[in-house]
């Protein structure tokens, strides 16, 4: 296992630990945390990608001929937003779900739907 | 060509605009405003030649390019059709169900999201098409979000999670691109992926953007979003869902595959053998499932499901006549579905087995509803027929023998499902209270039924534009 690629291993050790609680869990507010994280670990993949060995930050400056790829950055800054975005819409919609039923819960919820409908 | 950014352009600056203006009446107009100006600008499009549009002076590959050619013009006008079609049915009188205290947000969400499609639609950069994605679908959580009753917070919280994974997949996809070819362009991108020193990259890169778009246009097995956000949405956004949503999807899954990664790289990967089996899977499940529905709306949405798969089993053939039938087919589904949906607004219930009588008690919603049910089935002499005719042919010629015989039976099966809804309608019940319809709404219906009817017999032009399309693809 190579040191320079360590990022990569964490990232994708991330993504599939994001992906298992979206998939896995029924709270919306665990899979919410799952998503948040799966996102993470895109965004480390993304940083990782623009460093460059010795360079320092992105700013022109005397005497400084290396620096970090800055793109990839700035297309994660984006990314951000969206993440940020989704989890507030995702936490609201969670908020209504439990002013409409009284609970999160998924399996309580789908008992309470089949209740209803008989 | 500066004009190319504004079918994203003006629903994007009209959202906050009506939120400001505030009131029921007053937003829906302004939408509808905001609406009709773009398909304007979107017309005007129509009539320029291929070309693009470098954001901020910046040429590509640096800078952001909006381009237009054949293959996303009818991709554009169908956007905004679907668009006003939809707003027709989310007139002020017809959303009684709509208890926020600030209802112009549905409106301005609305064109948020009719902007994100039209964005999609009309980049050429690839890190682009994910903001654009993104805007267009958290647009799409908050409205189904908006529907009738508490089950659709469920089924938006529901689309919000798959919608997101399919949304990073998507951003993932464009990393390892970027990564392999240091380029965000698409054009740019094709052009370096052969010479690229990491071409695992470029593997991994397709295997995750073919993914995120599956899910987003609800590829089987990858849909299971889509029944509760089709049938829990309000009318008007399940009929902007229908006929736009996932086509615009379509559209970038091919436009990747075609545009970036070029057929031979497809057929190194066997993505088309892959396309070919999901296509069949979707075909024959999505009618399956249809049939077993008890409710209307979650009936169309089931066949969309099916629909879908006829779509990717054209671009699956990855040849001219295939690319050409599954544009048409988008078209004319669009057409049919949403104007189904249409017909499906403003029923006092959703069940199936309360629509017995509806043909003594609306009769024009009644007619159109058959009419279209029947195109959506293909009757010969309605737009479905041609569609669904023309992916016959093609999937016939591309060998893709499997694909017909899915493509017969799930046809079969669609007798089934559209018999359920047709036979009810017209049979005699004692309730002949008759059924209040807007003239909006109406209006809807007839255009809807008309045009369905009007290309079954003259496909001619549309036929033409697609082919033009595919040829532009390819």
């Amino acid at each position: 296992m190579s040191l320079g690629l360590i990022n990569g291993y964490a990232a994708v050790a991330l993504l599939m630990t994001g992906l298992y609680i979206v998939l896995a869990y029924d709270n919306p507010i665990k899979r919410l945390i799952g998503l948040s994280i799966f996102q993470a670990a895109i965004f480390v993949l993304y940083i990782s990608m623009g460093r460059i060995a010795g360079g320092t930050a992105p700013i022109l400056a005397e005497g400084i001929e290396r620096y970090s790829h800055p793109l990839p950055h700035v297309l994660i800054l984006t990314a951000i937003v969206v993440g940020v975005a989704m989890l507030a819409l995702g936490l609201a919609l969670v908020v209504r779900i439990h002013e409409e039923y009284g609970s999160i819960d998924e399996q309580h919820i789908l008992s309470l739907e089949e209740e209803r409908d008989v | 060509m500066n004009s190319l950014v504004l079918p994203a352009l003006i629903p994007l600056l009209a959202a906050p605009l009506i939120v400001l203006l505030g009131g029921r009446q007053r937003a829906w107009i302004a939408a509808m405003i905001a609406i009709a100006a773009a398909l304007l600008s979107v017309l005007h499009i129509l009539t320029l030649g291929d070309g693009h549009n470098a954001l901020g002076g910046w040429e590509a590959p640096v800078g952001i390019t909006y381009a237009i050619d054949a293959a996303n013009r009818p991709i554009l006008l169908l956007i905004m059709l679907a668009g006003a079609l939809g707003l027709l049915c989310a007139a002020p009188d017809r959303l009684a169900w709509l208890e926020t205290p600030r209802p112009a947000i549905f409106y301005a969400l609305y064109c948020l999201c009719v902007s994100g499609l039209a964005g999609i639609a009309s980049t050429g950069d690839a890190f682009n098409v994910f903001v654009f994605l993104e805007i267009s679908s958290l647009a799409t959580y908050a409205l189904v979000a908006s529907g009738p009753g508490r089950k659709a917070l469920r089924a938006a919280f529901q689309y919000l999670v798959l919608g997101t994974l399919g949304g990073s997949f998507v951003l993932l996809g464009v990393g390892f691109l970027y990564m392999a070819t240091g380029s965000l362009n698409m054009a740019d991108i094709a052009a370096r992926i052969p010479g690229s020193p990491l071409p695992n990259a470029v593997l991994v890169g397709g295997a995750f953007l073919l993914l995120g778009f599956m899910l987003k246009s609800a590829l089987f097995p990858l849909h299971q979003w889509l029944p509760g956000a089709y049938s829990r949405s309000p009318n008007a956004v399940a009929v902007l869902l229908a006929g736009s949503g996932t086509k615009v999807s379509l559209y970038a899954l091919s436009r990747i595959m075609f545009g970036v990664f070029g057929v031979s790289w497809l057929v190194t990967h066997h993505v088309d053998k892959i396309l070919l089996i999901l296509a069949c899977a979707a075909m024959l499940f999505g009618s399956l499932g249809a049939i077993q529905q008890s409710r209307l709306k979650a009936l169309l949405a089931w066949s969309s499901i099916a629909q879908i798969g006829y779509i990717v089993l054209g671009i699956s053939t990855l040849s001219e006549a295939g690319l050409t039938a599954a544009w048409v087919f988008m078209l004319f589904h669009a057409l049919i579905k949403g104007g189904l949906f249409v017909c499906a607004s403003g029923l006092p219930s959703d069940r199936i087995h309360n629509l017995v009588g509806l043909g003594r008690r609306d009769p024009w919603r009644a007619a159109c509803m058959t009419l279209l049910a029947l195109a959506l089935l293909g009757v010969p002499l309605t737009a479905g027929f041609v569609s669904k005719w023309l992916m016959l042919q093609a999937a016939w010629d591309a060998g893709a023998l499997l694909g017909v015989m899915v493509f017969a039976l799930s046809s079969l099966l669609a007798v089934a499902y559209v018999a359920r809804i047709v036979l009810p309608i017209w049979q005699i019940s004692d309730d002949t209270q008759k059924l209040e319809t807007s003239l909006t709404m109406r209006m809807g219906m007839l255009i809807t039924t008309a045009a369905a009817l009007v290309f079954g017999v003259w496909p001619g032009p549309v036929i033409e534009l697609c082919q033009r399309a595919a040829e532009a693809m390819l």
